[in-house]
């Protein structure tokens, strides 16, 4: 009898949990955040730093999960089956944008819902110290003449259309080696007359003397490398920067997106979230929901326009 | 050496001392137990090394690091599961040694093995990092396809009965390796449009299911072999003076051969133990004896594997390229205290520098003595009942695939591949070609491809780096040395 009545009161409580509308009061429960990189990589730290102080306004946790694997395609393709009912969200790059461009997903940057962006990572040009390339402009005046072998992480990477994005507005033609994780080895072995890379990643080394950071494409100088040039100082912006933010399956619920800008704008202004910022080499640009989805789809044009040009999309058209 | 003082002392402070034996004993546990790897344990150490201060972050981390690359020969030896990659060769000789009743001294060697050779790296990394940082940059894309060309020719070596089933085994492998996002162009390879598979046959899985499936199927028929049971007292698990000395040539090129492996990016632990162990066998006067039970076979991978460690760590704090999976995280997880690895760091922080040497050196002896107070515990696997051990197993088996990378895909991954090791077993193909395949199998292709398009396709390039031009010179001598023997051996054996 008394088993029958605890099958009873459990059976309300599920017809029960399930008949109040997931909007009422979300958020009821933690939600998981995927994250589509390694951990202790720049997606993973910025992530997880600003869903740590997102917290505090959502009232409840935010979980970050790695789901790393083939550029990202795994972890948004996983956000792009969750359920949409604001409890699953990704930490999403522009690295969503190669990936649908080119054709490793199936689908268009469309079948997402876009929440907020939250940073912004350059990318920068950087040679060797004893390299006879003192400015961007030498650079590309000798690639003009010759051809340059200019290092990237990959060839859909976004440091790979960064490069080519750059060469093709000030009018210059380079060999582009994938280097994958070797490229800082790479640069400083004398493989390549050039790599491009985030700055993070060879900050310790420029600030040591190794190597030199040419010119950086991001929206301003940067504390961490004040003396830096932008690409668009020398008048070849590129126009496209990686961002990172936040976005969600398709369809999910106003509410959850409202409350979910609502936290994540409060973490954009976190002094925690601020210093690692610094330290890392990245820069907190907050857009909310009003604004984000016109953002992705420009990028996606200018994205899109250097893929094409490239002959990167082919492999769709190889694949039907 | 005052430095080097100081940094011990500021390991030995009591946080990171304590968060250095919980490092050690998590990376020996995480290491030992089939289906947990270091590279799992590491994954979810890291969020809490963001709370806490640098040196007591680092001791944690080195800990599990060190802890990590012995603990996995204690489950090699046992149960015949290399609980790490690191340690998939130890089973070769270690386990042999445990049938005949030799498992004491077997676990002896492996721990003074690796406790030998992380001591070796860290002197490397104390004394001469910045050089042997510069050396390992002379390693290009050519330089590594060789030595990874070298490696895959190893194969040979793994063929015990037939070469054939040897290379088939290794040919299924590279075939395998061949799945997923090719790592130059980034198409899509055999992925049947399901975006799951574009991340490949990743090889953590693969040797999970391979080693771990094929001991749980027979251990489940009631077929696994029970070990003769054997003291566990200190006294008669420490190897004796006279046995290491009599290893001391296979300790030193094992931790010599570790520590370059270490230096370079993208090889890995699995690497240096199976070139050592393929080293310490040409070189041994009795050879065929390897894979039967030989001391030698245990020490050589075990030494190697430990000195990668502090190979390892050397371009990442010299120059902040990390060597692997687990000193990646370790760049991460400094960074983000605001200590960025590279050359600067000696001169800004070089106390902080002595401080992580200082807690390496107490890992490793605080490894090697968690490591001998809990053989008697480890031991007491064997006697488990077959009935609860290898459920138990299957179980880690399970976790530990999903919790690498969170997906559903690696733990179909592990099992499939363990239905194919089960069968492999069966009809008597070795397996540790296939592994050795699908973990070099990319490595080579990636920087083959990459020497080629740096060369503008001229395939002089391989033979005009005179690093290069050893290694594949050592492959073809290697290979040549392997058909003489097959055929004198056939000609022996038609005589007869």
């Amino acid at each position: 009898m008394k088993k029958l009545l605890l099958v009873f009161a459990l059976a309300l409580v599920v017809a029960g949990a399930s008949v109040v509308p997931a909007s009422a009061a979300y958020p009821t429960k933690p939600v998981e955040m995927t994250i589509t990189f390694k951990p202790g990589g720049a997606a993973d730290i910025s992530g997880r730093t600003v869903a740590k102080a997102a917290e505090k306004v959502f009232g409840q946790p935010i979980v970050a999960v790695n789901r790393p694997g083939a550029g990202g395609t795994i972890g948004f393709a996983y956000v792009k089956t969750a359920p949409n009912d604001g409890y699953k969200i990704g930490w999403l790059s522009a690295s969503i944008l190669t990936g649908t461009t080119m054709g490793k997903l199936p689908y268009d940057y469309r079948a997402w819902d876009y929440v907020s962006r939250l940073v912004f990572e350059g990318t920068a040009i950087v040679v060797r110290a004893d390299s006879p390339y003192k400015s961007l402009p030498d650079l590309v005046k000798a690639a003009k003449s010759k051809t340059l072998k200019i290092g990237s992480a990959g060839s859909g990477s976004f440091t790979r259309l960064t490069a080519s994005a750059l060469s093709q507005k000030a009018g210059f033609k380079f060999r582009h080696v994938p280097l994958g994780k070797r490229r800082v080895p790479s640069l400083l072995g004398g493989e390549v007359d050039a790599i491009s890379v985030h700055p993070p990643e060879v900050l310790a080394l420029h600030k040591a003397g190794k190597v030199r950071m040419l010119a950086v494409s991001f929206p301003k100088r940067h504390p961490a490398y004040p003396k830096v040039p932008l690409f668009s100082e020398h008048g070849w912006d590129v126009g496209f920067y990686q961002f990172r933010g936040l976005h969600v399956p398709k369809g999910t619920p106003k509410e959850a997106v409202q409350a979910l800008h609502k936290a994540f704008s409060a973490a954009a202004k976190d002094p925690k979230v601020l210093a690692t910022a610094e330290k890392r080499g990245f820069l907190v640009s907050y857009m909310g929901p009003d604004k984000f989805p016109a953002f992705v789809a420009q990028q996606n044009a200018l994205i899109k326009k250097v893929v094409v040009s490239l002959g990167l999309d082919k492999k769709k058209k190889m694949k039907k | 050496m005052d430095l080097l003082v100081e940094g011990i002392v500021q390991a030995l402070a009591w946080k990171p001392l304590l968060f250095a034996v919980l490092g050690s004993f998590m990376g020996i546990i995480f290491a030992a137990i089939p289906g947990l790897t270091v590279s799992m344990g590491i994954i979810l150490l890291l969020p809490f090394t963001f709370h806490m201060a640098s040196v007591t972050s680092m001791s944690l981390l080195v800990g599990v690091f060190v802890g990590g690359m012995t603990g996995g020969s204690i489950s090699a030896i046992l149960i015949n599961i290399p609980g790490n990659p690191a340690a998939i060769v130890t089973s070769l000789d270690g386990h042999p040694l445990a049938r005949k009743g030799r498992a004491g001294v077997a676990l002896g060697v492996a721990f003074f093995s690796s406790f030998l050779g992380g001591l070796f790296s860290l002197v490397c990394l104390v004394t001469i990092a910045p050089q042997l940082a510069d050396f390992a940059l002379k390693f290009g894309a050519p330089e590594l396809a060789s030595l990874v060309l070298l490696g895959l020719c190893l194969i040979c070596g793994f063929a015990q009965t037939s070469m054939s089933k040897a290379l088939i085994s290794g040919i299924l492998g590279l075939s395998f390796a061949t799945v997923g996002m090719d790592p130059i162009d980034s198409i899509p390879r055999f992925t049947f449009s399901v975006v799951q598979i574009q991340q490949g046959v990743s090889f953590l899985p693969v040797m999970i299911g391979l080693f771990a499936v094929p001991e749980i199927i027979s251990g489940m028929r009631g077929s696994a072999v029970s070990l003769p049971d054997f003291s566990t007292r200190l006294r008669d698990l420490l190897p004796s003076p006279g046995t290491l000395a009599g290893l001391w040539k296979t300790l030193a090129q094992s931790s010599l051969i570790g520590t370059t492996i270490g230096l370079l990016p993208g090889t890995g632990s699995a690497v240096a133990a199976v070139l050592s162990y393929n080293t310490a066998q040409r070189r041994s006067p009795e050879p065929e004896s390897f894979g039967k039970g030989k001391l030698e076979g245990v020490s050589a991978p075990e030494a190697a594997n430990s000195a990668m460690t502090g190979g390892a760590m050397i371009p990442m704090l010299t120059l902040g390229i990390p060597g692997d999976p687990v000193t990646a995280v370790m760049l991460g997880a400094l960074t983000i205290q605001g200590l960025a690895p590279g050359p600067l760091l000696f001169e800004s922080h070089g106390g902080f520098v002595f401080s992580i040497f200082g807690s390496f050196f107490i890992a490793l002896f605080l490894t090697i003595i968690i490591a001998l107070l809990g053989i008697r515990l480890f031991v007491q696997v064997l006697r488990v009942p077959p009935g609860l051990l290898f459920p138990s197993i299957a179980v880690f088996c399970v976790i530990g695939a999903f919790a690498l990378q969170n997906s559903f895909f690696d733990v179909f991954l592990m099992i499939g591949f363990g239905l194919l090791g089960y069968f492999m077993q069966k009809f008597d193909y070795p397996i540790m070609p296939l592994l050795l395949a699908i973990i070099l199998g990319p490595v080579f292709e990636k920087n083959a491809r990459m020497s080629l398009i740096l060369s503008d396709g001229d395939p002089g390039i391989f033979f005009r780096k005179p690093i290069s031009l050893t290694f594949l010179a050592l492959a073809l001598v290697y290979l040549i040395s392997v058909f003489l023997k097959r055929t004198s051996f056939w000609r022996e054996r038609s005589r007869a």
